[in-house]
């Protein structure tokens, strides 16, 4: 006897995909929960530690969007309802986002878990205008740009891996695998940047830097910064403060200034032009997409003009 | 004949409460600055601590660092490794290279002394003890290496800024001062731009 297949009707079709439908969001919970950790960062290197160690077990996701300043950052109403879509938070916590504690208590997650990425940072006093400023004493004001040195970095990425790991303890043998993957990365461009100084003689490189951020990165070559140039990020100096910066850039002996790859400025020109002194460029990684091998990429452009300044500037 | 004495046109009664006025608001002012004024003191140390930030050079500030990155690779390990494998592995401060140079010429070796907890005397303890051959530009060091009866995130770093510094009998407290090591803390608390805590 022949059998005849009849397809099924739309009606059945509709019932069936209902009910799969239906098994996929009764599902979705536990997908959420094993696999679904939103992690929020404030800063272009977090997301890329972040990244490098949760690997595809969670979702990274910045709270400044990308082109915004994270030295001038006003939250708008979006960015704070992101807030709500996350687990947790990982902050730099010591002066470069604290934005992010009035947009967690505007948002509707006002307790969501942070992670203090410094918790177990060594900290350097800030240097220039903003340690003047606050007329405390020394070391009051913290440098918060221990995002900008391999050794700092690795620390942060240490804490960021064990505090993961409490919040997932499902994947946090991947996480501190990862983890120690990475600062194996990071600790190898160290590396290869000192090597490439292994001939050169240990002088004393009097070093002035643009902004602030650079100290927690010439300390791991040894090199103290003897002056900071501008009164705050971003902010001009006044034609008075710069000719006082020039008088103090020649009375010191400055042989090298190191400026920033994101703020191009004819003061700085100016600056060079009077004093005669080498100016080299930096990162400070913080503008421009996020991705995983960011800090990486403008960590190793940084390693390699510190090594070219101290190899070009040494007799 | 009727009197009527006429005041001088002037402007005393109302300086005056206008006077009184600023006053209560500068009054008022300074009450509510001083009620929400954080207090931003620093934690007084021992006379044998150092402070991270404030009392090390930044040489010794660098090295410090180092050696708390590698005390958590140190974690890793089931036994402190010998300084040669730590080397090899490209662990700062143990490689010698351009930054050594730079920051002190530091001798690692891997030593076991006399341990101690908080309660008192332990189980002998492993240490890495770097010798500095610059004393002007950072001392000599002592990282004492994860031990199973100590707290895994409590790192221990001393500083001898002494030439051909002695090392101590023990990790007692007592050892360490008499030698002339320095125990160095780095304080995560007060400062004007860490408003968290």
């Amino acid at each position: 006897m022949k059998q005849t297949i009849t397809p099924p009707s739309r009606r059945g079709r509709r019932a069936s995909l209902g009910r799969w439908l239906m098994f996929a969001l009764l599902a979705l919970p536990s997908v959420v929960l094993a696999d679904g950790l939103r992690i929020g960062v404030t800063l272009h290197p977090y997301y890329s530690y972040v990244a490098n160690i949760v690997g595809d077990h969670a979702e990274v996701v910045p709270l400044i969007p990308v082109g915004f300043n994270p030295h001038a950052f006003e939250p708008r109403a979006e960015d704070i309802q992101r807030i709500a879509t996350l687990d947790v938070v990982v902050i730099n916590g010591i002066g470069h986002d604290d934005f992010v504690d009035r947009m967690i208590a505007a948002s509707d997650s006002p307790d969501l878990p942070i992670i203090e990425a410094n918790a177990r940072v060594p900290l350097l006093a800030a240097s220039g205008m903003s340690a003047l400023r606050s007329g405390e004493d020394s070391g009051a004001v913290v440098n918060p740009h221990t995002f900008l040195s391999i050794t700092a970095a690795i620390a942060q990425v240490n804490t960021i891996a064990r505090e993961l790991a409490e919040l997932a303890p499902e994947h946090a043998d991947d996480f501190r695998t990862n983890a120690r993957r990475y600062a194996r990365t990071l600790r190898g461009m160290r590396a290869r940047a000192l090597a490439r100084l292994a001939e050169s003689p240990a002088t004393d490189l009097r070093v002035a830097t643009i902004h602030g951020a650079y100290d927690y990165l010439l300390r791991e070559f040894g090199v103290e910064v003897t002056a900071v140039v501008e009164p705050a990020h971003g902010i001009e100096p006044s034609p008075s403060q710069l000719k006082t910066t020039i008088d103090t850039l020649n009375e010191l002996d400055v042989d090298v200034i190191f400026s920033e790859m994101d703020f191009p400025s004819t003061y700085v020109d100016t600056i060079r032009r009077e004093s005669g002194v080498r100016l080299y460029a930096l990162s400070h990684i913080s503008y421009g997409e996020y991705s995983a091998d960011r800090f990486e990429k403008d960590m190793a452009h940084n390693l390699d003009t510190v090594v070219d300044a101290i190899l070009e500037t040494t007799p | 004949m009727t009197t009527v004495v006429v005041e001088p046109a002037g402007a005393g009664h109302e300086t005056l409460w206008l006077l009184l006025a600023a006053g209560l608001i500068l009054a008022t002012s300074a009450l509510v600055v001083g009620w929400h004024g954080r207090d931003h003191h620093v934690a007084e140390l021992a006379p044998h601590q150092l402070d991270a930030r404030r009392d090390l050079t930044s040489a010794e500030q660098g090295l410090y660092a180092d050696l708390r990155v590698a005390y958590d690779e140190l974690l890793f390990y089931a036994e402190a490794p010998e300084v040669a494998e730590l080397a090899d592995s490209g662990l700062p401060p143990f490689i010698a290279d351009a930054s050594a140079a730079r920051r002190g010429h530091h001798r690692w070796q891997r030593l076991t002394l006399a341990g101690a907890t908080d309660d008192g005397p332990a189980a002998a303890a492993v240490v890495y003890y770097g010798e500095t051959a610059e004393p002007e530009v950072a001392g000599s060091l002592l990282l004492a290496a994860p031990a199973a009866d100590t707290d895994p995130s409590d790192v221990r770093v001393w500083l001898n800024r002494e030439a051909g510094a002695p090392l101590p009998a023990s990790l007692m407290p007592a050892d360490l001062a008499k030698s002339g090591w320095h125990l160095v803390v780095a304080q995560f608390d007060a400062g004007v731009t860490r408003e968290r805590q």
